[in-house]
């Protein structure tokens, strides 16, 4: 599993993935990471 | 973190691998999500806004198609995006303290995030118009009362009794849950004659596979089947 920004991957269990919103300094917020991608509005 | 949670999503749809069963949970011990970054969203232009906003709905649309097991291990509070995040997963456990609302209307807005169409499908039409018309919040007892929730723990019970389920689930016969899955989704969208047919096209998929013949054979046998995922 690769590495993420905003959340964690581990493997937990056999055959088992737990995923953590890892933005707890903003409540885990999410915020889409828009500003990578958008070629069209730019970034925010 | 919608960027990440659509590649996640997609990747898990083209190759789940040997990944069974997913939990979803939050970093902290207060919130396990707040919605949309509000901060992050005061000077976006609607242009803006909407493009952030396809990108959410792209996570959400992936999290639903996601062919594993996905248990949401709710260990805070879950509003708006947070809830409407909650309402795509498989099901939801939460701790006793975490309080839920659909607070869009409040803010000039409405749930978009698939709420209005998850919600009353979960909770019926009457309550849905209540928690989303006023934005107010709610508690775990009546998420649990409501169907939001299938079970509420103390905190430190949380991730022991999430594990427990998921684990579980992964013990089980890897294409049986994934087609027993897609059965109850996507025949819950048909009428029940239709989710009949669609039931018995996924049943007949197992008919023919390794872990079929496994099952049966380690019953017979009375010992624990090996399931292979073929």
């Amino acid at each position: 599993m690769k590495p993420y920004e905003t959340i964690l991957t581990e493997i937990t269990g056999d055959h088992l993935l737990t995923v953590t919103l890892n933005r707890p300094e903003v409540g885990n917020a999410k915020t889409p990471g828009w500003a990578l991608i958008c070629s069209i509005c730019g970034p925010a | 973190m919608g960027l990440d949670l659509l590649d996640l999503w997609t990747g898990l749809i083209e190759d789940p691998g040997d990944v069974r069963c997913v939990i979803l949970t939050g970093a902290g011990e207060r919130i396990f999500c707040a919605g949309g970054d509000l901060k992050q969203r005061r000077d976006l232009t609607p242009k803006q806004w909407q493009h952030q906003h396809e990108i959410f709905e792209r996570g959400r649309d992936t999290l639903l198609e996601c062919p594993v097991p996905v248990i949401a291990a709710i260990n805070g509070h879950a509003y708006a995006g947070g809830l409407e995040t909650v309402l795509v997963c498989d099901f939801a456990y939460a701790v006793n303290f975490a309080r839920f609302a659909l607070t869009e209307v409040t803010l000039g807005i409405m749930p978009g995030g698939g709420g209005t169409q998850t919600l009353p499908r979960v909770v019926g039409e009457r309550r849905a118009k209540e928690i989303i018309l006023t934005g107010k919040p709610f508690s775990a007892a009546q998420a649990l009362e409501w169907g939001i929730l299938n079970r509420v723990c103390e905190p430190a019970d949380l991730m022991p009794a999430v594990l427990e389920t998921a684990q579980a689930i992964c013990d089980n016969a890897l294409l049986s849950i994934r087609q027993a899955k897609k059965s109850i989704h996507n025949g819950l969208q048909m009428d029940l004659r239709r989710g009949f047919m669609f039931e018995i096209e996924a049943y007949n998929r197992l008919v023919d596979t390794e872990d079929r013949r496994e099952g049966v054979l380690a019953f017979n046998e009375k010992r624990k089947p090996r399931f292979k995922g073929k």
